[in-house]
């Protein structure tokens, strides 16, 4: 375990440098833009000069670039700068949830853990369906069922995230109105940050009830590619194992086939639990369009609004959240190999 | 290995031939002797075109591709409508005209019409122009500085692959998508006033793109999210080069060439490059696909093309807002081609895979040889 830990601590070390570096990639893309930022913040051609140029004191936008961005970077680490379009703090709009909030309602809920729980709504799909799929397919490899999952899989990298939306909400909420595409319930108090649990844990059902049912269609668009390609890599991992030597030796000893199963599954966890890692990143970067094609709050919608606005310390702080998350997620897939194949050493 | 060892010739075998000929003989008239020299290699061509003749998802693949590509090129030339005729102000009957039905002249909307009257078909054909330049300018302009920085990664090693790799790392560390649309969200402003100073670039892209001129302003949009497309786009190309790189730089041939004083360029040209060549041809296919994709959902987002420019994923987000009243057309039928499309490449990259492979190739191949005799 020893040798576990000097490895998290050097990859953890290793994030640094990478940190720097989005930041300051995406510091220098916002300073790329001609518009006078402050003027855009205070309202635009009719902005009094004096307003403006308090704006421009508060933010450091006076100064040379590198004072600017090692400002950002100080301000942003104490959680001290107000994003100039929604008056909140930036980890506030993003982690620990505002009062009163931006677009009309306010929230305990950081734009982040809105995104989180629809992404672990999206991973439930692709666990449950797509494992599942895979093993089908390669139990039966071969049948109409194998390639059918295996087109899924190229029907799935191939789809537009919004279309899907789109066809998903002409069904289920134009023709046949059994969703809901308007509001966001919230339990009464936060304790994990993940609505749903929070609800569940307050006794709150009926509350959770309806945030299921305002996510069960957005997560499975968000992770509809993900299915498919977990299938496809189930498939070809549990057929390797399937036809290793301990699995014929298994059933030379006459084992049941579902403890045959289990065995070739474990082992071919590896490969799938990559992949199930990269999922999440890709889920993340879908969450823009997913969340703008269904009206959710999230993350993703938080930085193209940003983005829109000129609002370059809540984008530089959502760039900054992102890439620290894709790189843990990477970092866990990791950490797992070493938990579910002890052969692998760090 | 011959062709003709190994299949009994098919319909698609001899189109196969016919085209392989043609491209010979262009070779020949640059090169006289070219194909007495190399005919092992076109010998190899040949069983790779066989081999992709006979794998049913390449069939498909490039049979869509192939129609995206007709329909790109020709799709404007033969629009019954211009992507800018708002039918609406002649007569507010040409509003969602459901596909098939007919206008208030009597004439026929295969694919419907929008809330502007603008004819869908036309706005399809045109759309089709817009992602198949995006995916060429991202191609051409793209694949040589992810090829060319992975090629120099893998051959030199060192300090420099270092670099980057750690440059690479910087913009694998977060989704495409995020970067991509602050890239082309802040370059338009720069990006017009270069269009206002190069009239000539300005022209080549209106007619690329085949604009009405007076649709000159929205360039500036449009070129913005190919730029912002090839800068998130290269680094995952400089890794696959240069994972295959320092394969190939271990190999004899290259030791053989060092030793007789072949300079580094000269290897890696000659040398590595058309060795590595296959997958990135594979990846190459795939990643048009991708290349679609991502500009739609830019596009989408309201970052890419502006109105009434027709582009596949902006016409999907104008039409969604009339979707919950029913007018399911104007949004759901253009994301169909783009489904098509995507499908299309990925079949293809999926079927070159196999096709470019030698080693799987050559085994099929020596079973049916041995089935024919």
């Amino acid at each position: 375990m020893a040798e576990l830990k000097r490895f998290i601590v050097r990859r953890l070390v290793t994030f640094i440098p990478t940190l720097i570096g989005v930041t300051l990639l995406v510091f220098i893309i916002a300073n790329l833009i001609p518009a006078d930022p402050a003027r855009a913040w205070a309202g635009g051609e009719k902005a009094s000069p004096e307003v403006i140029e308090r704006i421009r004191e508060e933010y450091h936008l006076n100064d040379p670039w590198y004072v600017q961005y090692v400002f950002l970077m100080k301000k942003l680490f104490t959680n001290d700068i107000v994003s100039p379009r929604t008056h909140n703090k930036i980890w506030d709009d993003l982690i620990f949830g505002t009062s009163q909030g931006v677009a009309g309602a306010g929230t305990k809920y950081g734009r982040f853990f809105i995104t989180l729980q629809l992404t672990l709504f999206a991973f439930l799909y692709i666990v449950f369906i797509g494992i599942p799929l895979g093993v089908l397919s390669a139990l039966k490899k071969d049948s109409p069922l194998d390639s059918a999952v295996r087109s899924l899989a190229l029907v799935g990298v191939s789809t537009p995230v919004f279309w899907l939306g789109y066809l998903l909400i002409y069904i289920f909420f134009v023709r046949f109105r059994v969703i809901e595409l308007a509001g966001f319930p919230e339990p009464t108090q936060r304790i994990t940050g993940i609505m749903v649990i929070d609800a569940l844990l307050l006794g709150e059902n009926d509350i959770a009830i309806q945030i299921i049912n305002r996510l069960a269609l957005p997560a499975f668009v968000l992770g509809f590619i993900g299915i498919g390609v977990i299938a496809r890599i189930t498939r070809n991992a549990f057929l390797e194992t399937w036809n290793a030597d301990y699995i014929e030796f298994g059933k030379a000893r006459g084992l049941r086939k579902s403890r045959l199963m289990r065995h070739a599954l474990k082992n071919a966890l590896v490969p799938i639990v990559t992949v199930l890692g990269l999922q999440f990143g890709g889920l993340l970067g879908g969450a823009p369009i997913t969340e703008t094609v269904f009206g959710i709050p999230g993350m993703g919608r938080y930085m193209i609004e940003a983005i829109r606005n000129f609002d370059y310390p809540a984008l530089i702080g959502g760039v900054l959240l992102f890439a620290l998350i894709y790189m843990l997620a990477n970092l866990i897939v990791d950490i797992t190999y070493a938990l579910i194949d002890p052969r692998v050493r760090y | 290995m011959s062709a003709e060892e190994v299949y009994e010739k098919k319909l698609l075998d001899h189109l196969s031939d016919f085209f392989l000929k043609g491209i010979v003989k262009i070779i020949d008239s640059i090169r006289p002797g070219w194909s007495v020299r190399n005919k092992s290699k076109i010998d190899e061509w040949r069983l790779m075109f066989y081999a992709l003749n006979r794998s049913p998802t390449g069939i498909v693949g490039l049979i869509l591709v192939a129609s995206f590509i007709l329909i790109g090129i020709f799709g404007p030339l033969v629009a019954p409508y211009s992507y800018n005729d708002l039918l609406v102000f002649k007569n507010t009957h040409y509003r969602f005209i459901p596909p098939g039905g007919r206008g208030p002249g009597g004439e026929i909307f295969l694919l419907g019409t929008d809330d502007y009257g603008r004819d869908m078909l036309s706005l399809v054909l045109y759309g089709a122009r817009t992602s198949l330049v995006v995916a060429l300018l991202v191609i051409i302009l793209g694949a040589p500085i992810g090829i060319i920085l992975g090629l120099i990664s893998g051959y030199y090693g060192g300090k420099i692959d270092e670099l980057i790799m750690r440059i690479t790392d910087i913009f694998l560390a977060f989704p495409g998508l995020i970067l991509a649309i602050a890239f082309a969200a802040t370059l338009p402003d720069r990006i017009r006033g270069l269009l206002e100073t190069n009239p000539w670039l300005q022209n080549i892209m209106l007619s690329l793109f085949s604009l009405d001129p007076a649709d000159a302003p929205r360039l500036a949009n449009l070129l913005s999210v190919i730029i912002a497309i090839i800068i998130v786009w290269w680094p995952g190309y400089t890794r696959i080069v240069r994972g295959s790189t320092l394969s190939a730089r271990e190999n004899v041939y290259v030791e053989a060439a060092k030793a007789m004083g072949m300079g580094s360029w000269g290897i890696m040209i000659k040398h590595i490059f058309p060795n590595i060549l296959a997958p990135i041809l594979v990846i190459l296919t795939l990643d048009v696909g991708s290349v679609i994709l991502l500009e739609a959902g830019l596009s989408y987002l309201g970052i890419g093309a502006q109105p009434p420019i027709a582009d596949w994923g902006r016409i999907v987000y104008d039409g969604s807002r009339w979707l919950i009243r029913g007018y399911w057309w104007l949004s759901l039928l253009p994301g169909i081609f783009i489904l098509l499309t995507v499908l299309g490449f990925n079949l293809l990259g999926d079927a070159l895979r196999d096709v470019l492979d030698p080693k799987a190739r050559r085994s099929i191949e020596f079973k049916l040889k041995k089935k024919k005799r």
